[in-house]
């Protein structure tokens, strides 16, 4: 028998349309919820509004419980979704951009304690450097460069030609490398 | 090729998207211009630092947080959805009713085709249907049962 943490997507928002399934839910949100927090975190910097958000993904999909499971690229549309939910909380609190990201939540598993505060430090540097970006670069970069999403996956979530992926990903890694040149 | 074209191809000579032209083209300039290196080794190193970063877990509680605002609860599980019971239903007990009053419509019609049988007989044997107590004068003959009334058939005098 086909146990329930392989069966897919669409099975198990057909579950949660048609019979409310809690086990269900939980599984598609052990599934999503890590990414997609990785997502809204990177995007907002902001822990604790980044769990706020990742509520809101999930009640919104179990608000568009009806069409999600009829929908060809479910996962397409959750990482939209999820995205769009970061850049309106972006726009919503441009004052808490000075806001940077928690170094007590980014973790490295180095052995030696001396460099791994020294990567600690640089990922830090890059994080904050990557807040600054704007939020279509930023978000392209972490699709691509965190994510490890494909240039195809990312045209889809972001509903954007593949070459203006590719340009934007190009823009924001220059962005970064300048101004981070000399500091990393 | 200028620094310009170079600096726009970064990300495609990275992932090895370019063809081979343009990647000796580009290989050779970043070897020449020190800018154009400095440029692209920092942004390969930022590219590789992006894809070292750990995964932050969610707050543990945010499922309960969800479950609870929505509310999800096992429905009841049916068999056949009410709104198809109720469809099915109604054709059903139309059916019922159609075939009712179809076989009712079918002895009506019989019990006329029989009455008209038996009055053009007793008309082809020169005998007519008189109403009960209409007769006054001749012999009854038979009585024939209809619509619940009883007639007598009389001998006609024609």
């Amino acid at each position: 028998m086909e146990r329930m943490e392989d069966v897919s997507d669409t099975v198990l928002l057909f579950e949660i349309k048609e019979s409310n399934d809690e086990d269900a839910f939980r599984i598609l949100f052990e599934r999503y919820s890590d990414r997609l927090f990785n997502l809204i975190y990177r995007m907002t910097g902001h822990y604790e509004d980044s769990n706020d958000l990742l509520q809101e993904v999930f009640i919104r999909v179990y608000k568009n419980r009806h069409k999600c499971y009829r929908m060809k690229n479910f996962r397409g549309w959750v990482y939209t979704v999820a995205l769009n939910i970061a850049r309106d909380y972006l726009r919503l609190n441009k004052r808490r951009k000075e806001e940077m990201f928690d170094e007590k939540k980014i973790k490295q598993k180095a052995k030696d304690p001396l460099k791994k505060i020294e990567t600690n430090e640089i990922k830090r540097k890059i994080l904050n450097a990557m807040n600054r970006l704007n939020a279509k670069y930023r978000a392209v970069f972490t699709l691509r460069d965190i994510e490890g999403m494909s240039y195809q996956e990312i045209s889809k979530v972001l509903n954007i030609e593949k070459g203006t992926v590719k340009s934007r990903l190009n823009r924001a890694r220059l962005k970064l490398a300048r101004e981070l040149k000399g500091k990393i | 090729m200028n620094c310009r074209k170079v600096r726009v191809l970064y990300t495609l000579f990275r992932d090895k998207s370019l063809n081979v032209q343009q990647t000796k083209e580009v290989s050779e300039h970043i070897k020449m211009c020190e800018q154009c290196k400095d440029l692209y080794d920092e942004l390969d190193r930022i590219t590789s630092y992006a894809k070292t970063f750990e995964r932050v877990k969610p707050n543990p509680e945010s499922l309960e947080n969800i479950l609870r605002t929505i509310e999800i609860a096992p429905q009841k599980r049916w068999f056949i959805k009410p709104h198809w019971v109720i469809a099915y239903g109604t054709i059903f007990v139309l059916l019922i009713g159609f075939s009712f009053s179809l076989i009712h419509r079918m002895n009506v019609k019989k019990q006329l085709i029989a009455k008209k049988q038996e009055e053009e007989l007793l008309k082809h044997n020169k005998k007519y249907i008189m109403d009960y107590g209409e007769f006054q004068k001749g012999k009854p003959i038979y009585t024939i049962p209809s619509n619940g009334h009883s007639v007598k058939v009389m001998e006609t005098s024609y």
